[in-house]
């Protein structure tokens, strides 16, 4: 039966390539149907068991660090790198990667799934560790309340059978119940480092929640600029190069590295070190396009008033002279953009910066800067156009930079976009 | 001739913040300043007094956690709050607001949240849950906003409605009645926020007001709502 889906799912991962689409969700969604314990079968027979990742913000860059940083230790990591964390992605990710005779050649997994997948997917595979990143409001007319998730996260972190990596810094993750038996370990940020993470709690309070520190941390981040982070890890305090910049990722680093810890505990210091150093943002998470005009674009992903708010900072950190908001209000970017309300844009108040908006709710966007005290330049709702305009404003800039902040469907097609301005983009788009 | 000013509170901003909602605070708050009026905006939560000078009082959805939270403390403010509204002051009160400020809400478990009676209704947890790009067609226009709720809501009288459903639920998703208005006391589903895309409802909430404070008839400055046209335009015409 393994080898008939393998055959079924590779020949429609083949047909869809041929015609030139990415395929992330059909090979899956007909092996599931055909086999429905297939992706249980192919997983049970990694060595080193498989690690979810979840939690609203951050899946995708650190699914991307924790497999980078287990790979330079040697390990052979098998991953969901389209950033498509439903299970019937997974199963497609396992289709592509399994040889013909049903083997999957890897030490072990790490997938990032989506809140309210994860639990489906967690029912069907028992991860051997889960990280818990954080809980925010996300798109919640898709999973309901914030509570409602606290607790989806909460069954998955449930479903480990050896270890789980928890923020200590989050409300929510740091109340949950870890079964007995089960090792936890903590990341976080220092006390020192609380005015550069707002908590969910305060991103909808006005006032500032107390500093939450759950238990003793493996890595603790205790400062972060543009250019590197710095740890204590197991107490010694430890430098690392590192071009993924802002608060977002240096935590996400931290997490990354206490996943490093549980897994492998004799990693090479040397090896994590250099390969921090070499890290590149994942697929629209900050990722910095170059045009073949010379200008530097930078897509940057939101989806809910954290991230939106976390990301706004890097605004403290690198100068852009172009601006760009693209919202679309298709199904995965959630229909409801209320929550742009709650997302502070105060620092861009009377700013000489250009910001121009894009997406179907382009005007959504601009009214909500002009009552924060931000001036539009321009809105487009056909991203093409959006696009345009960009670039021509950063090529008028002094710096020759823009930084576009977009929802998700608007950050695919615009990276596709780039397509046509940069030879760099390259790619599945989903 | 003195300024004139405006004294806004926010309603439980801790408790009942989810949909962006705080934003209608904002917008009055900026649509009144545009026009050089003073505003102070007061956030009122659990144990704080209701400022009997309010001249706009606000409310927001919450999750149920929330709601819970807010009840008993809600009726400590019951009496204030009738004061106020019979008084005539604006109230503009959102989704899980709104619903408290009726009769009751039945939760799924049979439990009965009270509410303070403002508004004459009365609340169900429903089964199904209503969400989408909504249009009500509204004694000042059709409004354009967004639903997110399960409660199912049912008016005394219909009449008291403050629009009927065009595209969406609205109360019930039966009777085609949508939100409530008694006196100033304006209740709905309505998130957006709703003041955003509708700034002829928010200038007649602020104008309101001025008229209660300042007796003649207030006519506020015309401002250049373009960018709220358009995201209006746009949003009427999505799907549900």
């Amino acid at each position: 039966m393994r080898f008939i889906s393998l055959l079924i799912g590779k020949t429609i991962l083949r047909g869809l390539r041929l015609l030139g689409r990415s395929g992330s969700a059909l090979p899956g969604l007909v092996v599931e149907k055909i086999n429905p314990g297939f992706l249980k079968k192919m997983l049970t027979d990694l060595p080193q068991g498989v690690v979810v990742v979840t939690g609203t913000n951050g899946k995708t860059t650190t699914t991307k660090v924790i497999t980078e940083l287990l790979e330079v230790q040697g390990l052979r990591v098998l991953t969901n790198k389209t950033g498509s964390n439903f299970v019937r992605g997974t199963v497609t990710t396992v289709i592509d990667k399994a040889k013909m005779n049903g083997a999957l050649p890897y030490d072990i997994a790490v997938f990032e799934q989506d809140e309210a997948h994860a639990v489906h997917f967690v029912h069907q595979i028992k991860p051997r560790g889960v990280l818990a990143l954080n809980i925010m409001r996300d798109q919640m007319d898709r999973f309901g309340e914030i509570d409602t998730t606290a607790k989806l996260i909460e069954k998955v972190v449930g479903s480990a059978t050896s270890w789980v990596v928890l923020n200590a810094n989050d409300e929510r993750v740091a109340k949950m119940q870890v079964p007995e038996g089960i090792k936890t370990y903590w990341y976080g940020h220092s006390k020192e480092l609380q005015h550069s993470f707002l908590t969910d709690d305060e991103l909808h309070h006005q006032d500032k929640t107390a500093y939450t520190q759950a238990g003793e941390m493996t890595t603790e981040l205790t400062s972060y600029d543009s250019q590197q982070v710095t740890f204590k890890i197991d107490g010694q305090e430890k430098v690392f190069k590192t071009a993924l910049s802002g608060s977002h990722n240096a935590i996400n680093l931290s997490a990354a590295l206490t996943v490093l810890s549980a897994i492998v505990p004799t990693a090479d210091m040397a090896k994590t070190t250099e390969a921090v150093a070499k890290l590149q943002p994942a697929f629209g998470r900050g990722e910095t396009i170059k045009l073949k005009t010379g200008e530097t674009i930078t897509l940057q992903l939101v989806k809910n008033p954290g991230g939106f708010t976390h990301a706004l900072r890097m605004l403290e950190l690198r100068s852009y002279d172009t601006i760009g908001m693209a919202v679309n209000d298709d199904y995965a970017d959630g229909r409801d953009v209320s929550w742009l309300w709650d997302v502070d844009f105060a620092v861009l108040e009377d700013t000489d910066k250009t910001v121009v908006c894009g997406g179907t709710r382009a005007y959504d966007m601009a009214v909500r800067l002009k009552y924060d005290g931000v001036k539009t330049t321009a809105n487009e709702r056909e991203l093409a156009a959006f696009v345009k305009t960009i670039n021509r404003s950063a090529a008028d800039s002094s710096t020759k930079t823009a930084i576009i902040f977009c929802t998700y469907t608007a950050m695919l097609k615009i990276r596709s976009d780039y397509k046509n301005y940069s030879d760099e983009v390259y790619g599945v788009t989903v | 001739m003195s300024k004139q000013n405006l004294h806004i509170v926010h309603l439980y901003p801790k408790e009942m913040n989810i949909y962006g909602d705080t934003g209608n605070t904002l917008i009055l708050r900026r649509r009144a300043e545009w026009r050089d009026i003073d505003v102070r905006v007061s956030l009122v939560g659990i144990g704080d007094e209701v400022p009997h000078d309010a001249d706009i009082i606000l409310g927001g959805g919450g999750q149920d956690a929330g709601q819970d939270k807010v009840q008993a403390d809600l009726q400590e403010k019951a009496d204030a709050l009738h004061k106020l509204a019979f008084d005539g002051t604006v109230m503009l009160m959102i989704c899980g607001m709104y619903q408290l400020f009726g009769r009751a809400f039945k939760t799924g478990s049979g439990n009965v949240i009270k509410g303070i009676s403002i508004l004459p209704l009365e609340t169900t947890a429903g089964l199904e849950r209503f969400i989408g790009n909504t249009v009500y067609q509204t004694e000042f226009g059709e409004t354009v906003a967004y639903e997110n709720h399960s409660g199912v809501t049912s008016l005394d009288d219909k009449s008291l409605a403050l629009g009927r459903v065009v595209q969406g639920a609205g109360n019930n998703g039966l009777d085609k009645t949508e939100g409530c208005r008694i006196k100033n006391v304006f209740g709905t589903y309505s998130h957006g926020p709703l003041l955003s895309k509708n700034p002829v409802l928010a200038d007649l909430l602020l104008e309101i007001a001025l008229k209660r404070k300042y007796g003649e008839s207030a006519m506020l400055a015309l401002l250049d709502d373009s960018l709220e046209q358009e995201a209006y335009k746009f949003a009427k015409q999505r799907p549900r």
